[in-house]
């Protein structure tokens, strides 16, 4: 069972693969198509203003080359979503079997958390996906970053099943993690739309240096920015509640709710820097591109606590099973 | 009609206005409220709250009463006294773990006997992650390791017991280093004559797991499937005496370098075995106890903290997720003097405003205009009308 997980995982990210080239290839095409009907953006991109955008142009002059071209690059992007409905699949059931072998929730060390977290990210993606779209165009953003973190997962903290260490044997072991697991995903899923904003709102005020040229085909700056608040506030509360858990919890087993051991720190950080982010979306005054700068730095302050304190540091959170 | 579907209306002449979705601004209250409400919680356990960290080895002669001296390290708040400690009793009187084959603990769990006069006598179980709640305190297990005992029969040949704890090293097959020291070694019976040269005191290794050969210095294992105790003895004058504070857990090196304490053989102990010394003294290693580290902590606050995140939470939700908007309604009675293509009927204008992004507003704008006119074509108007202000609205907002 521990190795039919590893061979899921394996499978998961060949999977997300696929979907990244897929996505990828649409891009691609997407630039021949524009060079042929010499017309802006594509179609199906143009919904995704949510009626503050200006009016879409004129249709594309229909041209059959540009038709086709337009009809293969639909399709890529079709196989990306495919893909990456397939690696969540492979990735879920990886998680379960793993879950099965070890007779427990796959939450025990680092491996296993990143896995469950960048689970989380893609099925939240999966969902406004599907609510939303036109926002396709960002799953190769997606599917990069997931390709990235799972492989890491595989190649760098791959640990074998262990059972639970007695301090973490506690039904707050499931209260704690999996809130934290679920927050943890969604912020990390509200980068992508965040860094699409910042880069589609540049492009839209006429920048056209490199990262800008990047959103040429992104979906319009303010469904992004929406999006980008929608995860954020979603996350914020679950992320709250899952810090107050852990403090009843570390109360009932290091005897004190807040010890400002490395971890607590750090979620600590995070926790101000999001909530600087929400008081500066609700703030006129304060630029949307201002405030989503501050929830980048909120992601950063997220991969410093799953990646750096548990390399980095020593405290009592030290469960990630790295040497 | 707008009171029935909860809004607040105000009636000004031919005008109503109505405004919905307090709970916006409530929540926000509530949740910056409840986080002053988390630091005085935080205040009050940091001033009137206790703690207190200790060894307790097992045994009825080794139990503790909640006394600040019985702590190796204690702290009181500033609004703590000594006096205002509650009394109780605790001895150790089983300790049982669980570990896998690599050495990974799988499980902890101890048993005490609780006794003392703010609380009733009674025999308790607790774990790592179920402390032991008392009346006014909670007590917490840290650590556990193991408390040689060790018997020495000195020249006149009377006997002493030591069983302090060995500290562990923190390796996974708990090696653990410690001293016993026998100061009140070879006092003469007779004259009740001390003889500060003659003291003796025995450091060593405590393997649980002894490897099957030397080098006996690292356990394999944390049960004592081969314990083996590495000693090496010491004679002479311990520096006990000149009242400088020592740890009890280390020989003190300085008499070590002054030559007033001189090292007179090693020797590695099985359980039971005994070792005779140069002088015929003999040492014995007779098994040994199990001792566990424990927090004795009272925090007065935390209820008041476990509260407010409650409520900070119920407050974070609202405010996040509640949604003001406002709705004006003017009734212009129609001027007859103009003529009216209906008479004796009236136009109202209708407004409507979200003051936070709420993208369902138009519709919710629209039902509403609906409901009060009641009326089909006011329903198709009413939607351009809201599609407009909506986003009249929206740019407002974002000024």
């Amino acid at each position: 069972m521990s190795a039919l997980s590893d061979n899921l995982v394996s499978f998961a990210i060949l999977a997300y693969l696929v979907a990244m080239i897929g996505h990828a290839v649409e891009y691609a095409l997407g630039n021949a198509r524009t060079r042929v009907a010499a017309a802006a953006p594509v179609r199906e991109l143009v919904g995704a203003g949510a009626g503050a955008l200006p009016p879409p142009p004129a249709p594309v002059p229909s041209q059959p080359a540009a038709d086709r071209s337009a009809g293969r690059a639909r399709l890529a992007g079709l196989v990306g979503v495919g893909a990456t409905a397939v690696a969540a699949l492979l990735h879920l059931a990886a998680l379960v079997t793993r879950g099965l072998a070890a007779d427990r929730m796959p939450w025990g060390n680092m491996y296993e958390f990143v896995l469950t977290v960048t689970f989380i990210g893609v099925t939240a993606w999966l969902v406004v996906l599907w609510k939303r779209p036109s926002l396709r165009k960002l799953g190769l953003f997606l599917t990069l970053v997931m390709v990235l973190l799972v492989a890491t997962a595989e190649l760098v903290l791959y640990v074998p099943i262990v059972p639970l260490v007695p301090a973490l044997n506690s039904y707050w072991f499931v209260v704690h993690v999996s809130t934290i697991v679920f927050a943890s995903g969604i912020f990390l899923l509200g980068v992508v739309p965040a860094v699409g904003f910042l880069m589609r709102n540049g492009y839209e005020q006429g920048k056209r240096s490199f990262p800008y040229t990047l959103a040429k085909r992104l979906p319009g700056a303010v469904g992004l920015e929406r999006l980008t608040f929608a995860l954020h506030a979603f996350a914020f509360p679950i992320f709250t509640f899952a810090v107050i858990a852990g403090a009843i919890w570390a109360e009932a087993a290091w005897g004190r709710p807040w010890g400002w051991d490395p971890k607590e720190t750090w979620a600590f950080i995070s926790w101000v820097v999001y909530a600087g982010y929400l008081h500066a979306r609700a703030t006129p005054s304060v630029k949307r591109n201002v405030a989503t700068w501050i929830a980048v730095l909120g992601f950063l302050t997220m991969l410093m606590n799953l990646f750096g304190v548990n390399i980095f540091f020593t405290g009592l959170h030290s469960y990630g099973g790295l040497d | 009609m707008l009171r029935k579907r909860r809004w607040r209306v105000e009636v000004r002449g031919d005008e109503v206005s109505a405004e919905k979705g307090y709970l916006k601004e409530t929540g926000n209250l509530l949740f910056h409220t409840s986080l002053i409400a988390v630091l005085i919680g935080v205040a009050l356990g940091s001033w009137y709250g206790w703690s207190g960290n200790r060894l307790l080895v097992a045994g009825a002669d080794n139990a503790f009463c909640n006394t600040r001296q019985q702590y190796a390290e204690a702290k009181l708040g500033p609004r703590v006294d000594s006096a205002d400690l509650p009394r109780f009793c605790l001895r150790l009187d089983d300790f049982r773990a669980r570990f896998l084959d690599s050495g990974q603990p799988e499980f902890f769990n101890a048993t005490v006997t609780v006794d003392g006069p703010d609380e009733p006598t009674r025999s308790a179980d607790f774990s790592v992650n179920s402390p032991l709640r008392l009346a006014d305190a909670s007590v917490y297990l840290l650590g556990h390791g193991y408390a040689p005992v060790i018997r020495y029969t000195d020249r006149f040949g009377n006997s002493q017991i030591s069983d302090e704890p060995f500290l562990t090293t923190g390796d996974m097959g708990l090696t653990s280093e410690g001293l016993a020291a026998f100061p009140d070694a070879n006092v003469d019976p007779a004259t009740g004559q001390r003889a500060p040269d003659q003291q003796m005191a025995f450091t060593g290794i405590y393997l649980p797991t002894a490897p099957q050969q030397a080098p006996f210095v690292r356990s394999e294992y944390p049960t004592e499937r081969n314990p083996a105790l590495n000693l090496v003895a010491y004679r002479g004058n311990l520096g006990l005496d000149a009242g400088i504070p020592g740890s009890v857990y280390q020989l003190d090196q300085r008499q070590v370098r002054t030559g007033k304490v001189k090292e007179v053989g090693t020797k590695l102990l099985r359980k039971g075995e005994s070792w005779t010394l140069d002088d015929g003294t003999k040492i014995e290693f007779l098994g040994t106890e199990r001792y566990v580290t424990l927090s004795v902590r009272h925090d007065p606050g935390s209820t008041m903290l476990l509260v407010s995140c409650g409520v900070l939470l119920v407050g974070l939700m609202g405010s996040l997720f509640g949604k003001r908007r406002r709705v004006w309604f003017r009734v212009n009675p129609t001027d007859p003097t103009h003529g009216s293509p209906t008479s004796g009927s009236s136009l109202m204008e209708v407004g409507g405003l979200p003051r936070t992004d709420y993208p369902g507003f138009a519709d919710e704008f629209a039902r509403l205009v609906a409901a009060v006119s009641g009326d089909e074509r006011a329903t198709q108007r009413a939607d351009a009308d809201a599609d407009s202000s909506d986003r009249a609205g929206v740019r407002e907002g974002a000024e």
